[in-house]
């Protein structure tokens, strides 16, 4: 029987609940207001939240400097290439993994888990004499790769997992509809799948987009910087300009945005997707 | 169409667990083939190895001459229909029936044209524009079926179809099953559980436990003259009866004697018992619900004496639940017999119907 909440009670979890979404969502208010100031307003002796008055001109000047719309370009290319390949390959991966049966199995999953749970930041040598040896210093490629040798792990057990929740029978009766495991695949599995898809597809995408490390490395040319290397070049020595840098932030933050307010309902549902068999 | 030749057939996992255990079985063409046991005895195992999506260990499954050890599921022009019916969720009732022929580049009218046909034997045509979860579970298993049917194949396998229905519809999908398989006149090997299903629906049935067979026949062989205690007790409602017994000789005649209860055994199956060597030994005695009589008995026989325990009505007759000497035993009576809880009965039995088995291997003796 389902007992009514005290009225307290009601009162403390929302003012919990405030407080929470106020820690999470005021630097993003203030980051926000920063960038619609003029510089003489950023930084005052009495601070303020809101703009005296609100200017476009930071976001006008950030596509003037340098080359930050050629950054956000490679980004969107490395960020839309990992993604795609990542869910290309751990969907294969995935499949194979859960209805083939094939020498190893057991050494693969293990490996993949192993992989899942390594350090990115001990790949980055490795990974850079590799790109070295490769002649793929300073391409986008490079960073394509250094991706998706951490996305796919991921990718790879949250498909598993999710795959492993579909009936089997399903596989079975599309391949005995005259299925190859490839079009079961395409035709049957992966338009039922679409929240862990849209899960992997977030994941990577974002893993793309802003990973500083890796980008920092292998990518040596203002040509083929990424956004998150290229926010860091409007740091100054002596001087940062911090309506530009909020409004890079801001800037570099609406794609994902945007990516997020349109897949969230599939994204939720991909969160907890295997929390419970059957 | 075709005729089935499954032989020497086993499947063994991880090299220990014996699921299937060298079954030899010829389905004739057009025969409607039941597979009937207890979980796990290796029933849908048998059909998932004809469909090609389990790997056969060893032997060898002949479709008409051809062997088909190798064969992709999709080569082997079979059709199924599953449990849990296995249709396209994201797909309509017309899509998901169409699916198999848009995979063969089957023209589209003619596509058109065999799922109306089927859609129209099955009654579903106004299902063609909805999707899976818009059907009940009546509905999804007409159009798994209806899947089946439009592929035209050599064999329909179907693995328990009937088993996530509610009783009332199963009664329902069984006759339309029949009804089907007249109509379309081909093989089919249908998997159950349920003894009642193959009863009704098999031309032959095969009983198999832990993965081997245990008797093959017609529905009413089966019936009359199970091959061992194992079949005896899995076909009919309620089980047959099997209490232990002693086989002696008395002067010229053999008796079968119970803890309390005796009978001359007759003449043709004394002669069966004393060739076979059963004299002075105890058997497993078989009787079937409707061949106890109760009171008094036209033949000479000391009866065996039961305490009534339950009663189940089922309108048309009582099941009695007895306690007696040697054991539990049930009977079916008319539903106008006076009958009351621990009430003490005599209960004779119809010899020209009772059957005996070995105590040690539980095969049939006589």
């Amino acid at each position: 029987m389902k007992h009514k909440k005290p009225f307290w009670k009601t009162v403390l979890h929302f003012l919990v609940l405030c407080a929470v979404t106020f820690i999470v969502i005021f630097p993003l208010v203030i980051t926000l207001f920063t960038s619609l100031k003029p510089p003489n307003e950023v930084i005052t002796a009495t601070p303020t939240l809101l703009p005296h008055d609100f200017t476009l001109e930071n976001y006008i000047k950030l596509f003037k400097v340098r080359n930050f719309p050629q950054y956000m370009l490679n980004s969107l290319v490395v960020a839309s290439f990992t993604a795609v390949l990542s869910l290309l390959i751990s969907s294969l991966g995935a499949c194979a993994i859960v209805w083939m049966k094939f020498p190893g199995k057991r050494v693969v999953i293990n490996t993949v888990l192993a992989a899942y749970m390594f350090p990115q930041i001990l790949l980055i040598i490795p990974l850079f004499i590799m790109c070295y040896c490769l002649n793929l210093i300073d391409t986008k490629f490079s960073l394509v790769l250094a991706y998706l040798s951490f996305s796919l792990p991921f990718s790879v057990w949250m498909l598993k997992t999710f795959f492993e929740s579909i009936p089997k029978e399903l596989m079975e009766a599309a391949l005995m509809d005259g299925c190859s495991y490839w079009q079961a695949l395409t035709k049957i599995i992966l338009p039922i799948s679409l929240s862990s898809i849209t899960t992997v597809l977030i994941f990577s995408f974002v893993l793309g987009w802003s990973e500083y490390l890796f980008a920092v490395n292998l990518i040596t040319t203002d040509a083929n910087r990424t956004i998150a290397v290229g926010l860091q070049t409007l740091l100054g020595y002596y001087r940062t300009d911090f309506a530009l840098l909020t409004a890079a932030s801001i800037t570099m933050s609406l794609p994902v945005f945007c990516l997020f307010v349109m897949v969230q309902k599939y994204f939720i549902k991909g969160l907890t997707v295997g929390a419970v068999k059957g | 169409m075709a005729k089935l030749v499954l032989e020497n057939l086993s499947k063994i996992y991880d090299h220990k667990v014996v699921a299937v255990k060298n079954v030899n079985l010829v389905i004739e063409d057009r025969e409607f083939l039941v597979l009937v046991g207890p979980s796990g005895c290796g029933k849908s195992t048998i059909l998932r190895m004809i469909a090609g999506i389990e790997e056969i260990t060893e032997g060898n499954i002949f479709i008409g001459e051809t062997k088909v050890n190798d064969v992709q599921p999709k080569d082997r022009d079979i059709a199924m229909v599953f449990q849990n019916y296995a249709l396209y969720p994201h797909m309509t009732v017309y899509e998901n029936m169409a699916f198999a022929l848009k995979m063969k580049k089957t023209p589209k009218e003619e596509i058109q044209k065999r799922v109306l046909a089927s859609a129209n034997i099955l009654g579903i045509e106004d299902l063609l524009k909805r999707k899976p979860k818009q059907l009940s579970g009546g509905q999804r298993q007409r159009v798994a079926l209806g899947r089946a049917i439009v592929r035209k194949p050599q064999v329909f396998l179907m693995d328990e179809p009937l088993s996530n229905l509610d009783a009332k519809l199963r009664v329902q999908m069984r006759t339309e099953i029949c009804r089907l398989y007249r109509k379309l006149n081909t093989t089919v090997v249908y998997v159950t559980h349920d003894q009642t299903e193959a009863m009704t629906m098999g031309s032959q049935i095969v009983v198999l436990k832990d993965g081997e067979i245990q008797q093959a026949d017609t529905p009413q062989n089966i019936y009359k003259y199970p091959a061992n205690t194992f079949v005896a007790s899995f076909i009919g409602i309620p089980p047959m009866n099997l209490i232990e017994a002693l086989i002696s000789e008395k002067g010229n005649k053999i008796l079968l004697s119970f803890a309390q209860g005796s009978f001359i055994v007759p003449s043709a199956k004394a002669e069966q018992l004393k060739a076979q060597g059963y004299i002075g030994k105890k058997v497993v005695f078989g009787i079937r619900a409707e061949d106890i009589v109760l009171f008094e008995s036209p033949i000479e026989m000391e009866p065996v004496i039961g305490e009534v325990e339950v009663i189940e009505n089922l309108g048309a007759e009582l099941n009695i639940h007895f306690t007696t000497a040697s054991g539990e035993m049930i009977t079916k009576v008319h539903p106008g017999v006076k009958i009351e809880p621990e009430q003490k009965i005599k209960l004779f039995f119809d010899l020209n119907n009772i059957h005996l088995f070995d105590k040690q291997t539980g095969k049939r003796i006589v």
